[in-house]
Parts: structure tokens; sequence; C-alpha cells
């Protein structure tokens, strides 16, 4: 067994049994921090693969930017799970069900998965070994995949900016501020000078 | 077995007993020895400059003028009993500080220090370090909901959700640098300073400041100093602990416990305890590293961005706060 190898059967296992601890933990905070776990594991094996590329940016983008995103959402409800167990023996049969057949699916998948003959060893777009992970992936989608990259690129923006249009909203009877208003008031608007003389009201 | 000697030789070789290289956990203690006494002195520096301040003294007593304060600190916290709130989620209570203290630390790893010194020269480092910074946040989160009590969690919140939208401008400014240079490896990014920078064309190599890249993307700057200030809860963007607030934010609960007690890292959590108000030390490192290799140069920099953070960072509830233990 060589250095590598001892590290992908401590990522791989650790990796298996915090994704077995993310579905059969109580509390579902623990299950998002053990999801955490898988993924930084899976960065690791990335980073084995020779990909560190990948391996970081899996560290960035899900364990940094996603996974505290769920973290918040899961850490803000109050799960009640009395009322989460109440339907349980309801749906068990079609849970049953469907996971029976996607484990079979994957069987079969599994098994009789082959890479075709002719294609072993032949990248689609031949990679000079000498460059970097970062710059390798670069050269790739800033030429050949350029206008993909620009539209994935874009259909993010009109997502996120879908987003922001279906939470936004303006309820009638919120106070805000509007600061040119405020700027804009002078004395002679907001005040009155009264002349008062003494021993008579207003 | 093969490897087994390997990956031996590798931690702990000398060179001079049949090893082929001098072991990675020598030069990784000394890096964290010099880390932690340099620490030391910033939290100093950080409460002396601002008792200044706010004409107080600041810490005087400990050693001459008041000199060994930090370790003073720390020894009382290694000796101080232990307090977690009953209806606290133990675990994570505990591993919080520890996920903060360790991923501060782990930053310094691709750190160049001297050509050819950093302690892995990553060919991503750039990449390494947006990594660390933004794993920095579970470390926060987890201790304010593992306290169970509301003003920690809301204050996790908030210290949270900053660190999280600054990194983005942080990582855009970083990416200016890296299209100058064409390189994620922190050891090219400070060779390419040399070799393109300001000081060097006009022949004076000595003004080294005027090499960094601060220069020729000036604007970057700004945008990347305002958020570095952000992201290390500086003022003016000190939003997780709010003046009003008698709790400290996130730290409300965590005290000391044995455990981490030894760890050098409780120390910057303990803001509650310290009462002077120190923010986490290692957080800032963690963050300062950058602009040390990227903006500036490594090492020298670290003191001078320190500095100007804390000096922007005065308010009246610490004033009071610190007035109160001193």
């Amino acid at each position: 067994m060589s250095l590598p190898q001892f590290f992908f059967y401590v990522f791989s296992t650790i990796a298996v049994i915090s994704a077995l601890m993310v579905i059969s933990s109580r509390n579902p905070v623990h299950s998002v921090l053990f999801l955490i776990l898988v993924f930084l594991n899976a960065s690791g094996l990335f980073l084995l693969a020779g990909a560190e590329f990948l391996a970081l940016l899996l560290v960035v983008v899900y364990v940094g930017a996603v996974m505290v995103l769920f973290l918040f959402v899961v850490m803000m409800l109050d799960v009640d799970f009395g009322s989460m167990r109440q339907g349980i023996l309801q749906y068990m049969p079609i849970g049953v069900v469907i996971g029976v057949i996607f484990l079979l699916e994957l069987l079969l998948v599994a098994g009789s998965f082959v890479i075709a003959p002719q294609l072993g060893g032949v990248a689609t777009i031949p990679i000079d070994m000498g460059v970097q992970n970062t710059r390798a992936l670069g050269l790739v989608i800033y030429t050949r995949y350029a206008f993909l990259f620009e539209g994935a690129g874009a259909i993010l923006l009109v997502a996120m900016i879908g987003a922001i249009v279906l939470t936004l909203r303006h309820k009638v009877n919120v106070k805000r501020q509007d600061p040119a208003i405020q700027t804009a008031r002078r004395p002679a608007d907001a005040m009155k000078i009264v002349k008062v003389k003494s021993g008579q009201g207003l | 077995m093969d490897f087994i000697l390997s990956a031996l030789d590798y931690l702990l070789g000398v060179p001079g007993l049949g090893g082929t290289q001098v072991g990675f956990i020598y030069k990784g203690l000394l890096l964290l020895i010099a880390l932690l006494i340099f620490t030391a002195y910033i939290l100093l520096a950080d409460r002396k400059i601002w008792a200044a301040v706010q004409i107080r003294r600041g810490p005087n007593v400990v050693g001459p003028f008041g000199l060994l304060q930090s370790f003073a600190d720390l020894l009382k916290f290694v000796l101080k009993e232990p307090v977690i709130p009953a209806g606290a989620d133990k675990l994570v209570f505990l591993l919080a500080p520890f996920v903060l203290a360790m991923l501060a630390l782990a930053a310094w790893v691709v750190i160049p220090i001297d050509e050819g010194w950093a302690l892995t020269d990553l060919n991503v480092g750039i990449l390494y370090l947006l990594a660390i910074s933004s794993l920095g946040v579970y470390g926060v989160i987890m201790g304010g909901w593992a306290s169970n009590s509301k003003y920690p969690f809301l204050g996790a919140l908030r210290s949270a959700a900053q660190m999280v939208s600054y990194e983005v401008s942080i990582g855009l400014v970083i990416i200016t640098v890296l299209l100058c240079v064409g390189s994620l490896n922190l050891t090219d990014i400070v060779i390419a300073q040399k070799q393109m920078g300001l000081a060097h064309m006009i022949g004076l190599p000595q003004l080294a400041f005027l090499n960094w890249f601060f220069l020729p993307l000036f604007p970057m700057f700004v945008v990347f100093f305002i958020s570095l200030l952000a992201e290390t809860n500086r003022p003016p963007f000190d939003l997780p602990e709010a003046e009003s607030e008698p709790g400290c934010g996130l730290h409300g609960r965590i005290c000391l416990d044995p455990l981490f007690a030894v760890h050098a890292g409780r120390i910057y959590l303990d803001h509650h305890d310290v009462r002077a108000h120190h923010h986490p030390v290692p957080g800032r490192l963690g963050v300062t590293d950058r602009p040390a290799t990227i903006h500036l140069d490594p090492g020298r920099s670290l003191v001078h961005f320190e500095d100007l953070a804390g000096l922007l960072h005065g308010r009246h509830g610490e004033g009071l706060c610190a007035a109160i233990s001193l």
C-alpha cells in the first residue's frame, strides 16, 4: 500500500461513514455538519486524483457558500420532529418501493458499466501534461467552450434576478425612509416662527 | 512499509541522522511559535494603541510596560475553570473554537516567508487561502448555535452573514491580482511583484513598497481594504457586536474549558474575559495574510496592516469595558 492509497482509504471511509450519519442523525444541524465533512473528504479525494483546482473549488463553493446557507436555514427553522413522524407509516410503502427501484437501477448501472475499448486513454481534448490544472481548465473553457460558459453564466444571472423579483415585495403599511426628501427639506417648509405676546397664548 | 518510512522522513527527518530533508514538523513548529509570539504582541499593541486613543494607560502591570500581559492572559485561561452552558450542544460547542483557531493557523501553510520557504508551495495557493477563509464561517456559526441562547446565535448570524458577503468582493479583488500575475502560486505572485513593480522599473529596488500591487491596482486596493475591515469586523463595519448590547455577540457564552485552554487560540475567542475586546486574532491574521502577500510584502506588512486596522477601531462601549477591568 502506498501513501496515496492509504489516504484514499482514509478519505473514502470517513466520507461514507459521515454520509451515513447525515441521514441517521436526529438533529438536522448535525446532519448538515456531517454533510460538510462529506464534502471535505470528497475534496480530499479530488486532490488525490490530481484535480487540485476542482478540490479547492468544491471547498470554496459548496462548503464555503452553499452549506452555510443550508446551515442558516436549518438553524433558523424550529423543526418539530413529533409532527414530522406522524405521517411516516402512511408514506412508508411508497418510500420503500422508490428506494428499491433506485437501488436496482444503481446496481444495474454499476454492474454493466464499461468504457468502450476504443475510447480508452483518448481524451476529447488533448491536454498537455505539463500544464497546470487551473491553466488547462482555463484554456479549454475560455476557448472551445466559451459560448457555453457564458451561457451558463447568463442563466445563473437570470436565476438570481428571478429569485430577487419573486421575493421582493412592497408592503403597503411599511414606513420607509426617503433620504432625498429628508435632505431636500428646508427650515421654511418645516417650521413656522411665531411671535407670542407676553401674557397671551397663541 | 516503505511509505511509512518515507512519510516519517517527510515529517520528522533530520538530514544528519539518515533523513533526506528537514522534517515538516520542525518547520511548522518554528512558524507556529513565531506566529504565536507575534500574535501575543499584536494583541498587546492593539490594547495599548486603543488605550492611548481613549486616553487610558492600557495594560501596564505585568512586566515592563505591560509587555508580558498576553502571556499572563494565556496562563489565566489555562488555569481557569471551564464553563459549559447546561443547554449547550456540548460537542459542537467545544468544536467551534477549535475549528476557528485551527483554520486561522492552517492558512499560514502556504504563506511564503522567503524564497523557497513556504511550508507547502501549493500551485493553487490563493485558492487554498480563499477556501480556508471561507471555512472560518463555520466556527462562528457553530459557536453561536451550540450556545443554545438567542443572543450569541443572533450575533453569530450577523457575523457569518458579514463574513460570507465580503468574501465575494475580496475574491474578485484577488482575481485582478491573479490576472496581472498569471499564476495562483503565492511565491510566483511575490516574484512577479518584484519583476514588474515600479521600484524595479525606476531602478530603486530598495523602495520595495513601490513594487507591491497596491500601486498599479490602487482602486482595487481601496475596495480590498474596505472589505478587509468588514471581514474582520473592525469599525465602521462592526455589526456583529452591537454597541448597545451587554453581551459580546457570538462570544457571549463561550468561556474556557481545559481541553482547549492549552490551545492558545482560545485567547482570541475569549473576548468576554479579556474585556479590552480584541477581535479573534487568528481570524484577522488569516485575512491579513492576504494583503501581506498580494498587495504588500510578506511578513513586513502584517504589523502595518494590523495597526491601520487597529487605528480605525474605537467605540465607547469597549473603552468603558476596558476601563472597568484595568
